[in-house]
Parts: C-alpha cells; sequence; structure tokens
C-alpha cells in the first residue's frame, strides 16, 4: 500500500472523506511525526526478560484463578492499583483484608510463614526486647499474611521480628540525620554524601568497586501521609499484595518493609522499603541497589554481591530513633545561614514558614529558590523565609524590580504565576494567546511585567490587573530598555517556508504606538541579546536559520539605534550569561565558536560597542574563561576550565571537566588576576554583590556566596536540582530556571 | 525458552483470552506485550520527545501492567486502552519528578524516499515536519495527549473517550476542531 493510500484508511475520520490537500498534509505530517517510530530492539528483549523474570520470583509467579479478585455484586470492578489505574468516573477503592484468601495452598504458606516467624522471633531477638517495644502480640496467620502495607491508624497485631544492626558493622562513629519536624533522626556513614532532592534527601552510599553496581543510596521521605496512605512511592504502581510486606520493630516503632525489584532499560534496581506512620507523619526509607544488566557489557563485570552491600542498609535503618517531641533550639555552630536538609513537603495552599529559616545576612537582599515543591522566598536582611507551594513544577522566578512581587513560571499549566515578597499569592490577570514560556520580564524601572505568549503578541502586565497588548507577531525575544521606557523584540515574519523566514528587530515605545523596525534579516536568525547600557543602541546574534549550525555560535552585532549600520564583535555562542556590562559602558564577551565550552579557544574580549571594537584578554595557554561578570567597581569575574586532553564522552569525564572550573577575578586588562581558590572547584554562574564585596556562586547544587576580601565561602541555599553538565559541557541547569536573586 | 503459548494471531482480537493466559502464566505476558509494544512506546516518545525517556517508561508501564494484571477486567474495553491508562499516569509522574528542559525530537532521521514525491505529494520535508514540531509542542498539554492517542497510539475516537474519560462526542468535536486548527497555522507558518 502506498502511504497515501494508507494515510488515507487510516485516518478517514479526520480527512472527513473530502480532497483536502492541506489537510491531507497535516495529517501526514503528524502521521510522520508521532506514528513513524520504532520502539529499539533492546526495549524488546528488556521487557520480555521482565516477564519471565516475573514469572521466577516467587509469591506473582503463578496466580490462581481463585486469587483473582471478582467483584463483589453491586461493587465497581476494576481494583487495579489504587494510586495508578481507576477508571474515569470509578470510585477508587481503598485495600481491605482480602478475606476470600481462603485455598489449601494459602493456608499451607500461611503456616509456613507463621514458623519462620517464630524462628526469626526465637533466634534474632532473644530475650532483647525492652520495656519500649512492648509486649509481642500473637502471631496471627490471617494478619500476617496480608499483602498490603497497613492503613494509617491501624492497630496492628501480626508478629514482627526486630532490626538489629548487622554485627561487625559500628555505627557509634557515624553521622547523623535529623528531621525535628518528622520527630526522627537516623545515621549514617560518614562517606555518605547527602542530596536534597524532590521533596526526600539521598544518601550515596560507598560500595565495592569492579561489580555491575551502579549506584547505590537510601531516600528518605518524611511528610504527611498521602491521601492513599503511608506507603512507599516504590509500590506505585503495583497491585496491593502482588508484593509481600512484612513488618518489623526499630527502636519500638513499627515498619513495614518490602523489597522491590524493578527494572529500566539495561538497568536493575532492588529495593528495600522501610515504612511508617507510627510517628504521626509518614516516614520512607527506601534502599536501592541499581546495577547493570550483563548485557550491557560485552564483557560483563563481575555480578555485586547483594547481600553484603545490603548490610549497611540494615545497620542504617538500625540507627533510627523517634525524636522526643519539643527540643527546637538552633544549632549556634551551623556555619551555614539555612539548614539544608530536609526539604520542606508543604502543603498545597497556601505561603507557609519555610525549612530555610536561618540567620540574617545583611547586605545580600533577598532570594527566590524553586524547590522541589515550590518556591522559596528568602529574605537575607530578616533571615526569614517563607514557602509558596505550588503542585506542579514551577521555574524561572523573577522579582520585579522593587523586590514587592515575584513572577514565575509555572510548567504544569505553562502559566505565569503572581506572589507578593510574602509569598501570598496575587491573581494574574487573564493574558490571551497562551501557553507560556520563560518569556516574560519584568521592567528595570517598575512593576510591570512584559510577556510574550508563545501564540503571539507583546504583552504588558500590572500586579493590580491591567493586561494592554503592545505589540503583535510572534516574539521570539524581547529586552527592556536600561531607563524601562521601550521594548525591543525580535520577530519571524511570516514566510512560505521555515528556510527563507526572515527575522526582524523592532522597537517599540511602553507608552504605546506603532512599532518601529530597526533590523531586518532576510533568511536569517536574529536572537536578541539586550541592549546597550545608555539604551542609544541594542546587541544581537545573528546566524543561519539552522539550529545545528547556530548552535557552534553566532554572530554578535552592535546596532546604534540613531543611525548607522550594525557592527560585528565577534563570533560566540549565543548565551546571554556569556555577555556582561561595566557600569561604565563597556561589554564583555566570551569569543569563540564551537557548541562545547572547552572548544573554539573561549576567551573574552573587551569590547566598544559603538566603534564595534574588542580587545581579547590573554589566559593561561589550555584554558577558556567563562561565564564573565562585571562588578560595580570594574572588576571581572569569571570561571576559568581547563581544555581536556580528550573528548569528555560520559559522566565521569565530563565531572572532571566540571572540576576546573574555578572562580578568578581579574582587572579589565587582565592583570591582577586572583583565583578564589577558597570558593572551591566546579563553579558556575558567579554574580557580585550590589557593593562588590560579593560573589555569590552555583556549586555542588547550592548557592554560594565568598567575600572576595576575606575569601571564607558561606553556603546560603541547598538546590533541589544537580548542578551537572550536558554532553557539550554546559550546566544543564541555567541560573535563571532556578533562582532570581534580589540585590 | 519455549512459550508455553498456542501461536496466537498478533493481528487479530483475541484479548481477553491472552489476558486470561497472562494472569496464570507471567510468561505468557510477552505476547501481549509484543502486540503493544509499538503503540505505548510511540505513545511515550509523542508525550516525552525523546527515545530514551520512552524506553524507561515503556518498561515501567509494562512492569505495572504485569503486576496489576491479576486485578484486570476487561469488562468490554479494549486491552489497550487499559494500558494506555497506566501509559497516562506514568507521564504524569515523570513530569512531576522531572526537572523541566528535555530536549524535544520527534522529527525522523529519515523520512521518505524521494520517488514519492510528486506534485500532490503528502511528503512533508525535514523542515516542514520542524515547524510541525514547533507547533505540537505550542499546544497545552491536553491537547497534545488527543494528538498522542490519535496518531502515536493510534486509538480511535470511541478508545480515546475511555482512555481520557470524556464523551464520544465530545472528543470527535475536539479532535475535529484541534486538526483544522492545526492545518491554518501550519498553512500560515
Amino acid at each position: 500500500m502506498t502511504r497515501r493510500r494508507r494515510i488515507i484508511e487510516q485516518y478517514a475520520d479526520l480527512l472527513d472523506g473530502r480532497d483536502d490537500t492541506e489537510l491531507a498534509r497535516l495529517v501526514a505530517g503528524l502521521d510522520a511525526l508521532l506514528a513513524s517510530s520504532e520502539p529499539p530492539a533492546e526495549l524488546r528483549a528488556a521487557i520480555s526478560g521482565l516477564a519471565r523474570a516475573q514469572a521466577r520470583r516467587s509469591g506473582t509467579a503463578v496466580v490462581p484463578p481463585e486469587l483473582v479478585w471478582e467483584p463483589q455484586a453491586g461493587e465497581p470492578e476494576a481494583p487495579q492499583s489504587p494510586n495508578v489505574i481507576a477508571w474515569p468516573g470509578e470510585r477508587r477503592r481503598g485495600r481491605r483484608p482480602r478475606t476470600w484468601l481462603r485455598s489449601t495452598s494459602e493456608l499451607l504458606a500461611a503456616g509456613m510463614v507463621l514458623v519462620l516467624f517464630t524462628w526469626l522471633l526465637v533466634t534474632v531477638l532473644g530475650s532483647r526486647i525492652d520495656e519500649r517495644t512492648g509486649p509481642l502480640a500473637q502471631p496471627d496467620p490471617t494478619t500476617a499474611l496480608t499483602p498490603a502495607p497497613t492503613p494509617p491508624g491501624t492497630p496492628s497485631t501480626g508478629p514482627m521480628s526486630i532490626v538489629t544492626p548487622p554485627p561487625g558493622i559500628d555505627t557509634s562513629a557515624w553521622q547523623t540525620y535529623r528531621d525535628e519536624r518528622a520527630g526522627f533522626e537516623l545515621k549514617y556513614p560518614p562517606d555518605a554524601k547527602l542530596t536534597a532532592q524532590d521533596g526526600s534527601t539521598r544518601i550515596d552510599l560507598p560500595f565495592a568497586p569492579g561489580t555491575n553496581l551502579v549506584e547505590k543510596y537510601v531516600t528518605v521521605t518524611a511528610g504527611p501521609p498521602p491521601s492513599g496512605g503511608c506507603t512507599s512511592p516504590q509500590l506505585a504502581g503495583y497491585q496491593p499484595g502482588t508484593i509481600p510486606t512484612e513488618r518489623v520493630l526499630v527502636d519500638g516503632v513499627e515498619f513495614n518493609r518490602a523489597i522491590i525489584d524493578g527494572a529500566a532499560a539495561g538497568n536493575r534496581y532492588e529495593a528495600t522499603s522501610y515504612w511508617t506512620d507510627a510517628t504521626g507523619t509518614c516516614v520512607v526509607l527506601d534502599f536501592v541497589l541499581h546495577s547493570a544488566v550483563p548485557q550491557n557489557y560485552t564483557t560483563p563485570p563481575p555480578e555485586f554481591d547483594a547481600a553484603g552491600e545490603s548490610e549497611v542498609f540494615t545497620a542504617i535503618v538500625s540507627t533510627f530513633r523517634r525524636l522526643e517531641p519539643q527540643s527546637n533550639t538552633p544549632d549556634q555552630d551551623m556555619p551555614q545561614l539555612v539548614t539544608p536538609t530536609p526539604t520542606e513537603i508543604p502543603t498545597p495552599g497556601t505561603a507557609s514558614p519555610s525549612a530555610r529559616q536561618g540567620k540574617p545576612f545583611p547586605g545580600m537582599g533577598k532570594m527566590a529558590v524553586v524547590t522541589a515543591g515550590g518556591l522559596d522566598l528568602i529574605d537575607f536582611e530578616s533571615g526569614r523565609a517563607v514557602t509558596v507551594p505550588s503542585e506542579s513544577a514551577v521555574a524561572f522566578p523573577a522579582w520585579s524590580p522593587d523586590g514587592r512581587w515575584l513572577a514565575y513560571l509555572d510548567l504544569g499549566s505553562r502559566s505565569i504565576g503572581l506572589v507578593g515578597s510574602d509569598g501570598t499569592p496575587v491573581p494574574m490577570p487573564e493574558v490571551p494567546n497562551g501557553p507560556f514560556t520563560e518569556n516574560f520580564a519584568w521592567s528595570p524601572a517598575e512593576d510591570i511585567l512584559a510577556i510574550a505568549p508563545s501564540n503571539g503578541g507583546l504583552y504588558l502586565v500590572t500586579p493590580s490587573g491591567d493586561v494592554r497588548l503592545l505589540a503583535d507577531g510572534l516574539v521570539t525575544q524581547f529586552a527592556w530598555s536600561p531607563d524601562g521606557q521601550t521594548l525591543a523584540y525580535a520577530t519571524t515574519l511570516p514566510s512560505g517556508s521555515t528556510e527563507s523566514a526572515s527575522a526582524a528587530i523592532f522597537t517599540v515605545p511602553v507608552s504605546g504606538g506603532e512599532p518601529q523596525q530597526r533590523y531586518l534579516a532576510e533568511g536569517a536568525e536574529i536572537v536578541l541579546a539586550g541592549w546597550w547600557p545608555d539604551g542609544q543602541g541594542i546587541l544581537f546574534w545573528l546566524g543561519v536559520r539552522s539550529a545545528s549550525i547556530a548552535m557552534d555560535g553566532m554572530t554578535l552585532f552592535s546596532l546604534p539605534l540613531d543611525a548607522g549600520d550594525p557592527v560585528k564583535l565577534g563570533v560566540m555562542l549565543p548565551e546571554r550569561a556569556f555577555l556582561d556590562w561595566s557600569t561604565d559602558g563597556r561589554l564583555v564577551m566570551v569569543e569563540g565558536e564551537g557548541r562545547e565550552l572547552w572548544s573554539g579557544d573561549k576567551s573574552l574580549a573587551i569590547c566598544d560597542v559603538r566603534a564595534g571594537t574588542c580587545r581579547r584578554l590573554p589566559k593561561p595557554e589550555g584554558t577558556v574563561s567563562l561565564y564573565p561578570a562585571w562588578s560595580p567597581d570594574g572588576r571581572l569575574a569569571f570561571i576559568r576550565a581547563e581544555v581536556p586532553s580528550q573528548y569528555p564522552n560520559d559522566d565521569e569525564a565530563l565531572r572532571a571537566w566540571l572540576s576546573t572550573w574555578t572562580l578568578v577575578i581579574a582587572n579589565p586588562d587582565g592583570s591582577g588576576e586572583q583565583v578564589l581558590d577558597a570558593a572551591g572547584t566546579g563553579v558556575q554562574a558567579p554574580m557580585w554583590s550590589r557593593d562588590g564585596n560579593r560573589l555569590v556562586f552555583l556549586r555542588d547544587h547550592a548557592v554560594w556566596a565568598i567575600d572576595v576580601r576575606n575569601p571564607q565561602p558561606v553556603m546560603l541555599v541547598e538546590l533541589d536540582v544537580d548542578t551537572v553538565l550536558d554532553g557539550h559541557g554546559r550546566p544543564m541547569v541555567d541560573p535563571r530556571q532556578v533562582l532570581s536573586w534580589h540585590r | 525458552m519455549k512459550n508455553p503459548q498456542p501461536p496466537v494471531d498478533l493481528s487479530g482480537g483475541d484479548d481477553e483470552a491472552l489476558v486470561e493466559a497472562a494472569r496464570r502464566d507471567p510468561e505468557a505476558f510477552g505476547v501481549l506485550y509484543q502486540r503493544y509494544l509499538p503503540q505505548i512506546y510511540r505513545y511515550l516518545r509523542a508525550r516525552t520527545g525523546n527515545a530514551d525517556d520512552a524506553a524507561d517508561l515503556t518498561q515501567q508501564v509494562f512492569l505495572k501492567a504485569l503486576a496489576a494484571l491479576p486485578g484486570y477486567r476487561p469488562c468490554g474495553r479494549p486491552f489497550i486502552t487499559w494500558l494506555l491508562r497506566i501509559a497516562r499516569n506514568a507521564v504524569a509522574d515523570f513530569y512531576r519528578r522531572r526537572r523541566p528542559i528535555v530536549a524535544f525530537d520527534l522529527v525522523p532521521e529519515v523520512t521518505w524516499g524521494a520517488g514519492e514525491e510528486s506534485p500532490e505529494s503528502i511528503v512533508l520535508r525535514r523542515e516542514e515536519l520542524a515547524l510541525l514540531q514547533a507547533l505540537y509542542l505550542r499546544l497545552d498539554p491536553a491537547k497534545q495527549e488527543l494528538l498522542a492517542l490519535r496518531f502515536a497510539a493510534g486509538l480511535t475516537v470511541p478508545e480515546i473517550a475511555t482512555v481520557i474519560g470524556k464523551r464520544e462526542a465530545a472528543v470527535r468535536k475536539q479532535l475535529h476542531r484541534l486538526i483544522h486548527q492545526l492545518k491554518e497555522q501550519f498553512r500560515d507558518a
């Protein structure tokens, strides 16, 4: 069958049987875009393997027909996993004891479990049960078999084993992880690494190298029990009962424990989950051994020792202690301004005090930081912080010039949200032509937000609710003039095809009026870079209309608005973080081609934008200079990185490259260079404080400040995102995405 | 490995028998999965925009489906709609956990042979597909989902209605309006 014939048959309902060529082309295009990919062969193999592995796994291998859930009369059917699969309009059914488990084999199994538990009780516990744990209830075969996690609040009466530290592991010198709100603490080995992530804390643990083990970690999650009851997220998607769950006792606290085997694209995740709501909050400890399946290797490394590597898990669980309620004295010796862990799990609705309360840090203004659960607004002057909860992910926070408002992008609804500086939500006026992207910015002069929706137009919006259309057309970027009186924007002009499309730069007064075309690039791509500091000209990048070529660099042009042609300044990557202005109007740029940050001999160049002249700053051989920032008193801060001897083509090599990034300060002629060793390595995105005494930068998923007169870094805020690099060595996270600093 | 199932016609109905077999013997699940893998994979590819995430999520979906199979009751609904409900939830979880900025690339490397090109050809060039992808990305998630279900997962309108829990007439109308809106935008771009 020809493709045309197939399209016509397959999409007959959409084509209406009419001879509409445009419609047919659209439908064919959508088909090519969405329906032409084939699943990779290894995916087929992997899923076949899953089915086989499942077949071998005890308890789920063969489900006898009498165990298949039959709906009772009058009940809705389809009892799939409670939080994953429910048909629309159907009531979600809660878990309930499976009293119909009455086959001979079940009873036999129950007997065996009972024997096993009894053995455990005798051999493991001995007489070590103290008053805290209380007398153990009589073993009960029916509850011992209840597979689903205990719903919150349900008294449990089954037999339990007690988790004790494995012999040979001494936890006395371990670090303590304490969550005072959730009321517990536990210990972890000193060589482990803590990371706050989406609403939980991850503790990466060391393991024996040279095997197929890739990662070994614990995630600690604590918060109010979710509506479906307290359970491990690892169990999401499993039908209750398919994963056997047992109950164990740690420090007198009853935990559920389950072992869950998962797999994804050549990876295996063996998780042992512990969860409890006995402390009033839902506390989940997920221990994960992430290994690569042997098929991933030409010569597979030896299989890791699962039992040996898991011992430390048991040791960590055995250190779990419930805290006495009360006692909230802050630790006076804390070097950080902000308590990095645990991460707040906010309840949606209103702003609440954040976990990031801390000591004041005068002169540092305030900062909005994206977290796993929304935004934290931190006022360094007072040390106060509030959490703005959000159900969906948010990005690109932006303070208004006077710091009264904060706008942000809601990635769930792709809308722009607005809050007051105290975190109170402010209704955002209706702006047409959504959805929205990060294409919005406050005026530098007053509390007016300019927004370029993705379906066209340039709008001005005030927090009081005014919306005004300033310009039509598809605005690709825009920039406020330094005095806030004019907007410059780049737009793609309508054309027959994408290749021949032209781009233009317009300016339009904020007070309104006809936009004025300032530059037309036929068949080329324009990326607006910004205004001259005196508002007399504009900077833009010009390149061919090909994303892959533009990735290797575009030419930076300077366009005086009074008269004349644009002048060429140099070729560079079109990134705003590769440009900065001095207070006296000189431009610093990162000159050099090549999509990889280490390529093209990337150097700082100081430019006179009116004359169109640039001067490269000298730098040591075998290095590149990146991310310049001009201090208020005319010094340059930037990142110096070494050019790698081999192309870094895996994560390890990229990390090694990132570890060569250092923070450097120099005079604008390159003299008086000072490497701020105290800032550490892997430094990203330097920003100066208003007084020019401090530098703020990102490093190891946190925001740091350093006083350049007395270098001693202080962690300001821990970030929920990783400051890692992509394959071209660029940071995956643009600082604008995750924080806004009101200086 | 011996397949305990008799040969099954992969093109026809027979879902219920396959589900029944897979329930008792997870290995029989292989047949079910072979049948639906392309649809689920393409749907996830359309929703995540890249092959790696789609492959990861596809595995998760089948793993969950396998685990949840004992509780599955068809009640006249096609099995694929049940799988797609799992897939939709997997996508929702994915976007909840995941940080933004994902390279979205659906444009196939190779389109079709030059021999098929003709004046009234319906074969689009890569640039046109890139433009269409840009239009698709600009749609709100609910509309993208509708297109992903119709094109990538290859569902009929009644099946889409079952998956997203809306009335058939409403889905048909919405899809129709969406296609014509895209047609205008595609022509004008």
